[in-house]
């Protein structure tokens, strides 16, 4: 039984992701991402986002977190989880259903096996209990995958993709009928059998005249009639008196023996344990099932609950389209991180830089240039798990890799030990570069002087242009902007901050010659300038 | 008396064989130590310890191993020696159980399994018509205890007792603390539910009396060593029902004390010797490395390609690293090969290889090597230098001329010697002078070996002595090939080169990842 609401050909299991993806995190804001999948928010409240209780589900935020951080590797993948992810957000509460069947199971599993270490059974005399404490077990394991069937059962006439109705009816291909009335049949008569059944195997001599391995026949209910004159013993304890009968070709014989009553025990133990290690693997394999389904539930239903934050806050969502690594494209793309935050939708940006694998955004402060890139960067993160992204439309290639190299506030003092952190961090990222790449670069080398980060930054992105991996950077090294544009790079697109004439920011990046001051100046004027007196004319 | 499948004339030497001297030399006790786990039922090192000395010892097992390895014999070797396991299991049983009824049980158990084995050894061989001489003397020593009448009445009566056997099966019916016993079974079988629930699970493989093998379940008094109370009872109920069973029992008990041969469990023993190594050559094959069937002859030449080292390959066979492998041979007139180069060039490796080759051809198995031919040798002397020694330069030189003397004093004839890194606490030209010495002692007695060196000037002795030379790579001195080819000697081995050589590999290292991060 596979879980496969993540690949189509395998389970969650050990994936690659991204190297230094706490990198990533940090850089892309991510986290506020992974929180708001983990919160439950009615829907309905007059248009105001209310929370539930006071619900966070961590769990379902740590598999947001740990599912995206692991890109998909083909186009294929993406649309596999597209499909799902589509199946999930548009079945809000079958989402919820099943994770919730999945969850309980898994609290299950989880005090059964606490309650195994306390209790630590081990040796042979523990047999019976281990029998009866593993029967229950398994009672409640089969309870659970019959909720599974319900859920799965309920949702399946609402089904909008063809992918959501394989997994069911794989599902339901190997959880069927007969299956399941023999699986009840054999579950019932152990219970039955580890109580006070009927027990029957059948033997031979063996070495030396001791019994042979046995055979077992039969396990069943007790005739009600045989219950006069027996003092009948259930599994644990065995009783004071018992009576013992044995019938063979017409000889009868009579006795009470501690003796007896054990080896009538060890049979019965040996019987049920045969069968019970049959279940061992079931049950190991049920254990396995129920975790995957419990991943990979709560990384849907994250992803639902995330579609439901956004949506009510009037984003677009489309889900992107995979292109050639070479382009990419987008219309009405905004920061779903800074959505999320400011409950409202942000300035929304279009971009088509089809063949262009060099960005460089330069342009004044405040612009809204890390906002920018940091979209961008946030989708392109969205895109590589097959989720949504927040934008009327988007498409761009895969990248096997993800490198975030981030300039933080902290950092920007001039201090040659930063730079030689931020190096290093740039060194990091040079030796695990691959081809099928892409590097986030925000206001990198800014711990130097201008000219030097300038001559730094040329050195890079020469060589990695050369070697066609797409970098996109914000940068407020003119020198080097003016420099690299003055090349003519015909795979380089080059944009700005837009400033209207009266010097108003639209925080809307267009596409543009860098210019040589970043507008300081006018936030300076914004500031402080206007508070101070005209100059004196002379 | 039958000699056995290790010697053509039984000697019974290996019985008080001790490890020989150039066991650790060569690493062999690693090899050994994994070819005693293999066969933990028995005392294999002994008969690794016993170096035969004896051509036709040689030819003798050659042929037979070699016939083991062709026909795939093992399995049933392995299966027959499991019943010889079986059989004295159950007669030491026998011997202490107090039961009477219990001891004749136990002896027909004992009985049964050995014949059974034997008859199934002397089968198989008779199939695939021995041709080795030692396996059809084998077939001709089981043919005559299979011929034998009481042989052939017992085998009968243990059918007899068997079907017996299989008519008394009972059945237990356990209802609560309660429990019944009847002679007549309902046959059904419940674990059919479990093969619908889990039918991969079970195999098609038959077990007793015919019933799945699979649905059986292990008695859980297998472990005791009494019958318990209710074993007691269904035996005693037995008696009184089936007396004619006990009989037979009594009856064979009596008759058939004279049918387990002991004799056939010294054959058992020394096809060990074969299954080990057979079951260790697939393993070593399985990674990667080859072995062949050396030719052996008095007096013949040496010549072996791509000889390796068995006990490095053993300890690299997870690790995916490539043990380097050569090619030499003695032309006529050659006697000793002198090799000299870098320290760490593979020098040791490569004369340990040559011993190994030896070894494993003298005691008649195969070699790892792609072909090998060489002289046949009556013994193998190694002195290998004791490293990290504590001793002043005057004591370990005392100590390594101590352990050279009884070499030095064997007498003439077919001997490999391999002498690594003598006198090298010496002065070098003392050194050199007791190294020429040595080097013509052993040639002038007819020895073949070779002698690892630094001083090169060794190389030039004369009287059959060969220079081979440890080769480092052509771009870059200090980087080692680990190969080892005809050549003048170059000069010596510096310490200091290995300190150089690691550093250089670091920034190697570096520069490879720097360069490595694109690809």
């Amino acid at each position: 039984m596979k879980v496969t609401l993540l690949y189509r050909d395998r389970e969650w299991g050990k994936e690659n992701s991204y190297f230094d993806k706490e990198e990533i995190c940090k850089d892309l804001n991510l986290h506020i991402l992974f929180r708001a999948a983990g919160s439950l928010y009615d829907e309905e409240d007059g248009g105001k986002t209310v929370k539930v209780g006071n619900e966070r589900d961590d769990y379902v935020s740590e598999m947001v977190k740990r599912v995206m951080l692991v890109p998909l590797m083909s186009p294929e993948e993406v649309h596999y989880r597209q499909q799902i992810i589509k199946e999930a957000v548009t079945s809000y509460d079958r989402t919820a259903e099943l994770y919730q069947v999945a969850k309980k199971a898994m609290e299950d599993i989880t005090k059964f096996s606490v309650a195994k270490k306390k209790q630590g059974y081990g040796g042979s005399t523990d047999q019976g209990r281990r029998n009866v404490a593993n029967i229950e077990y398994l009672e409640h394991m089969v309870y659970h995958l019959d909720m599974v069937e319900a859920a799965i059962g309920h949702w399946r006439d609402t089904f909008v993709t063809e992918e959501m109705a394989e997994f069911a009816d794989n599902f339901s291909d190997e959880y069927r009928p007969e299956y399941k009335l023999c699986l009840g049949k054999v579950v019932k008569d152990l219970r039955t059998s580890a109580m006070d059944g009927i027990i029957e195997v059948t033997a031979a001599l063996g070495p030396g005249l001791s019994m042979s391995p046995m055979v077992l026949c039969d396990l069943r209910e007790p005739a009600k009639k045989e219950k006069t004159g027996f003092l009948r013993n259930t599994a644990g304890k065995i009783g004071e008196f018992y009576k013992s009968l044995f019938e063979t070709d017409g000889m009868t014989l009579e006795g009470e023996n501690q003796n007896l009553l054990q080896d009538i025990g060890e049979i019965k133990n040996a019987a049920l344990g045969a069968i019970m290690r049959y279940f061992e693997v079931f049950l190991e394999e049920k254990e396995n099932f129920f975790k995957q389904l419990y991943a990979q539930t709560a990384f849907l239903m994250g992803a639902a609950n995330l579609y439901r934050r956004i949506r009510r806050i009037g984003v677009d969502v489309c889900f992107p389209k995979i292109t050639d690594r070479e382009n990419i494209c987008f219309e009405g793309l905004v920061e779903m991180s800074l959505a999320i935050n400011s409950l409202r939708c942000p300035v929304d940006n279009s971009l088509n830089a089809n063949g262009k694998y060099l960005m460089v955004v330069t342009g004044a402060n405040q612009g809204g240039k890390s906002t920018y890139l940091r979209s961008i960067g946030i989708a392109q993160m969205l895109l590589q798990c097959g989720m949504f992204v927040p934008a009327k439309s988007f498409s761009s290639g895969l990248y096997r890799n993800v490198f975030t190299h981030f300039t933080r506030r902290e950092d920007s003092a001039m201090n040659s030990g930063r730079l030689d952190e931020e190096l290093g961090r740039m060194e990091r990222i040079v030796d695990n570069l691959t081809k099928d790449s892409i590097l986030f670069l925000n206001e990198s080398f800014a711990t130097t002087t201008e000219k030097e980060g300038s001559v730094i930054a040329e050195d890079i992105t020469d060589a990695l242009y050369e070697r066609g991996i797409r970098v996109m950077m914000v940068t407020h090294l003119m020198a080097f902007a003016r420099n690299c544009y003055a090349k003519s790079l015909e795979h380089a697109v080059f944009l700005s901050a837009e400033r209207e004439t009266d010097g108003h920011r639209t925080f809307r990046m267009v596409e543009q010659e860098p210019e040589l001051t970043s507008y300081g100046l006018d936030l300076y004027e914004g500031i402080i300038g206007k508070a101070k007196p005209e100059p004196m004319k002379i | 008396m039958y000699s056995g499948v290790l010697e053509r004339v039984y000697t019974g030497k290996q019985e008080e064989a001790a490890m020989p001297d150039f066991f650790l030399d060569l690493n062999l006790n690693q090899i050994i130590k994994e070819l005693q786990e293999k066969g933990k039922d028995y005392d294999i090192r002994k008969m690794y310890f016993h170096f035969p000395g004896d051509y036709e010892t040689v030819c003798y097992r050659r042929a037979i191993y070699g016939e083991i390895r062709r026909k795939k014999l093992e399995p049933a070797f392995a299966l027959f020696s499991k019943r010889m396991r079986e059989t004295r299991w159950y007669l030491e049983r026998s011997k202490s159980v107090e039961d009477t009824q219990q001891q004749r049980m136990y002896f027909f158990d004992a009985v049964s399994r050995f014949v059974e084995g034997v008859d199934l050894l002397r089968e198989a061989l008779s199939e695939t018509k021995t041709e080795s001489e030692g396996l059809f003397g084998l077939f001709e020593y089981l043919n005559e205890i299979c011929g034998k009448t009481l042989w052939q009445e017992c085998r009968e009566d243990i059918e007899k007792i068997k079907d017996m056997l299989s008519g008394l099966r009972f059945e237990l019916s356990i209802d609560g603390a309660g429990l019944k016993v009847r002679t007549v079974l309902h046959e059904q079988y419940y674990f059919d539910n479990l093969k619908k629930l889990f039918p991969d699970k079970f195999s098609e493989k038959k077990g007793m009396l015919g019933i799945p093998q699979d649905y059986l379940i292990a008695s859980p008094f297998v472990t005791n060593e009494k019958l318990g109370f209710l074993e007691t009872e269904i035996v005693k109920m037995y008696r009184k029902v089936r007396p004619d069973f006990f009989n037979a029992l009594a009856k064979f008990y009596k008759h058939y004390q004279k049918v387990i041969d002991t004799d056939v469990y010294r054959v058992e023993e020394e096809l060990q010797f074969y299954l080990v190594f057979s079951a260790f050559q697939s393993d070593m094959e399985a990674h990667g490395c080859v072995f062949c069937e050396p030719e052996v002859q008095v007096g013949g030449e040496f010549s072996v390609r791509q000889v390796y080292d068995l006990a490095l390959a053993r300890k690299n066979r997870w690790a995916e690293k490539d043990v380097v492998s050569n090619s030499v041979q003695y032309r006529e007139g050659e006697r000793f090969f002198v090799v000299t180069g870098p320290n760490q060039g593979g020098k040791t490796t490569f004369a340990r290889s040559l011993g190994q080759l030896v070894y494993f051809a003298m005691m008649g198995l195969t070699v790892p090597a792609e072909s090998a031919v060489l002289p046949y040798f009556e013994d193998l002397l190694t002195h290998f230098s004791v490293e990290e020694s504590l001793e002043s330069g005057r004591g370990k030189l005392k100590e390594e001329l101590v352990r050279l003397a009884p070499m030095m004093a064997e007498k003439p004839g077919n001997r490999f010697v391999i002498l690594n890194e003598l006198f090298t606490t010496a002065a070098t030209y003392d050194a050199f002078v007791m190294g020429q010495r040595v080097l013509k002692h052993f040639t002038e007695q007819g020895y073949l070996g070779v002698y690892v060196t630094h001083i090169a000037e060794l190389t030039k002795a004369g009287g059959g002595v060969v220079s081979l030379v440890a080769l480092a790579d052509e771009n870059d001195h200090r980087k080692r090939t680990f190969r080892i080819v005809r050549k003048e000697a170059e000069g010596i081995g510096y310490a200091g080169d290995i300190v150089e050589k690691h550093r250089l590999g670091y920034e190697d290292l570096c520069r490879r990842l720097e360069e490595g991060g694109m690809a």
